[in-house]
């Protein structure tokens, strides 16, 4: 008789010892990879941003007189005050955000990177931008102009003056 | 009370030298293998290397020239580390001050920039060349493919290292690049605010940046050439068409003698 027979017979679909150790041991190793994944990605998010808030302040109504395109590199955005309408567009060119700049002689938003040219209404003149530069919503809070940079209004949105 | 003459021992210097090279000079065939088998350098080598697979014409050494560019960037970069602090308000001074108050910062600066673009052009070249070649066929289709990522990597290092002079060309070169990744279907926005730490081009873009250009690129390219080189070797070495002139030895033998 062999030494083998006498070894107590594992059930058919009963896994041994050390199929048990193989599985657990590929489970372990793909625990640890998640969590170093997750971990890796949540380190990697920062977790408070030292950048200006999305609500804005835009100084009185006294501050924009009609006619005057005023340009905010640190909010990145125009305050337009035209045909007694006062509106905020983002100087965020659409295309691949790039920081536009207002053409005094021309009236129109140009685009350094590749050309892209808008109106003071925000429409597209010339590609390569396909949408139109976002429009945020102005409030008056307390005689103080208030934009939510968060938040975009449709094309024709403005504060009536 | 022995007959037979003692032997000498050596000295210290030629003890030395044989701690560090343990055969004999390469005067016989067995020396000459040991010479390549026992050096981490030479051993890249395979175990037979034929004649016409060093000849300038058969590889124009375009993979070796690449790794070589590779060193003489590491060398270079290591240099400019030393003066350039990754802080929006010191890497533009720190990159004006290489090219102009520290001595030969202007020369290494230039050094690094030329050779990343030319380690772009000969790893380009160097892929054309195995293409044409098909020397990417099996067994050698999988380097084909680790190939084709260390080309990957780098152009990843030269966009990284693009913004690190932290200058107008510099920060709307990474905003035009990270939007386009943004502009990808799945995970785009997230891949762009875990690459630049923030929603636009800032401080944190720049240090993550300068920590990819300056460490974990170059490791994961030193990892990828050490595996593109391994199996380089145990492919049997360069990609040779099957050899149709005269007997390899008759042509060593009639060297000069033939039309």
């Amino acid at each position: 008789m062999l030494l083998d027979d006498l070894a107590e017979q594992a059930e058919e679909n009963e896994p041994n010892r050390r199929e048990f150790l193989a599985q657990a041991g590929v489970a372990s190793l793909g625990v640890a990879t998640v969590g170093t994944g997750t971990v890796a990605v949540g380190f990697l998010s920062p977790a408070v941003l030292y950048e200006p808030p999305k609500k804005v302040s835009a100084g009185t109504l006294g501050d924009h007189p009609e006619g005057t395109v005023h340009f905010s590199p640190e909010y990145k955005l125009y305050v337009i005050h035209r045909k007694r309408r006062l509106y905020a567009l983002s100087a965020i060119c659409t295309h691949l955000g790039c920081m536009t700049r207002y053409q005094r002689d021309s009236r129109e938003i140009h685009c350094p990177c590749h050309g892209s040219r808008f109106s003071l209404e925000g429409e597209v003149l010339n590609g390569p931008a396909a949408e139109p530069l976002p429009r945020f919503p102005i409030a008056l809070q307390e005689e103080q102009l208030v934009i939510d940079r968060g938040r975009e209004v449709g094309p024709d949105e403005a504060l009536v003056i | 009370m022995s007959s037979f003459p003692k032997k000498k021992r050596p000295g210290f210097a030629k003890r030395v030298w044989r701690s560090i090279v343990r055969h004999g000079a390469p005067n016989t065939n067995r020396n000459r293998s040991l010479a390549v088998f026992t050096n981490l350098f030479l051993h890249i080598h395979p175990v037979k290397v034929r004649r016409r697979a060093m000849r300038f014409r058969a590889t124009y050494y375009l993979g070796g020239l690449t790794a070589a560019t590779f060193f003489l960037l590491v060398v270079s970069g290591a240099f400019l580390m030393i003066y350039y602090r990754p802080d929006p308000l010191r890497a533009y001074g720190d990159m004006k001050d290489l090219q102009y108050v520290v001595w030969m910062g202007r020369f290494l600066r230039n050094l690094h920039r030329w050779a990343a673009h030319t380690m772009v052009l000969l790893a380009f070249l160097h892929l054309c060349r195995v293409f044409f070649a098909a020397a990417y066929k099996p067994p050698r289709e999988f380097n084909w493919v680790i190939g084709v990522v260390l080309m990957g990597l780098t152009l990843l290092l030269s966009y990284t290292g693009y913004l690190l002079p932290w200058d107008q060309l510099a920060f709307w070169g990474v905003s035009v690049g990270t939007n386009i990744i943004s502009a990808m279907p799945a995970g785009g926005d997230m891949v762009k605010l875990l690459l630049l730490g923030g929603t636009g081009v800032g401080g944190n873009a720049l240090i993550r940046f300068y920590v990819l250009h300056c460490f974990i690129l170059p490791a994961v390219l030193t990892v990828g050439i050490a595996l593109h080189i391994w199996r380089f070797r145990k492919d049997g070495g360069v990609c040779l068409p099957p050899y149709e002139g005269p007997d390899q030895q008759a042509t060593t033998a009639s060297k000069g003698g033939s039309p």
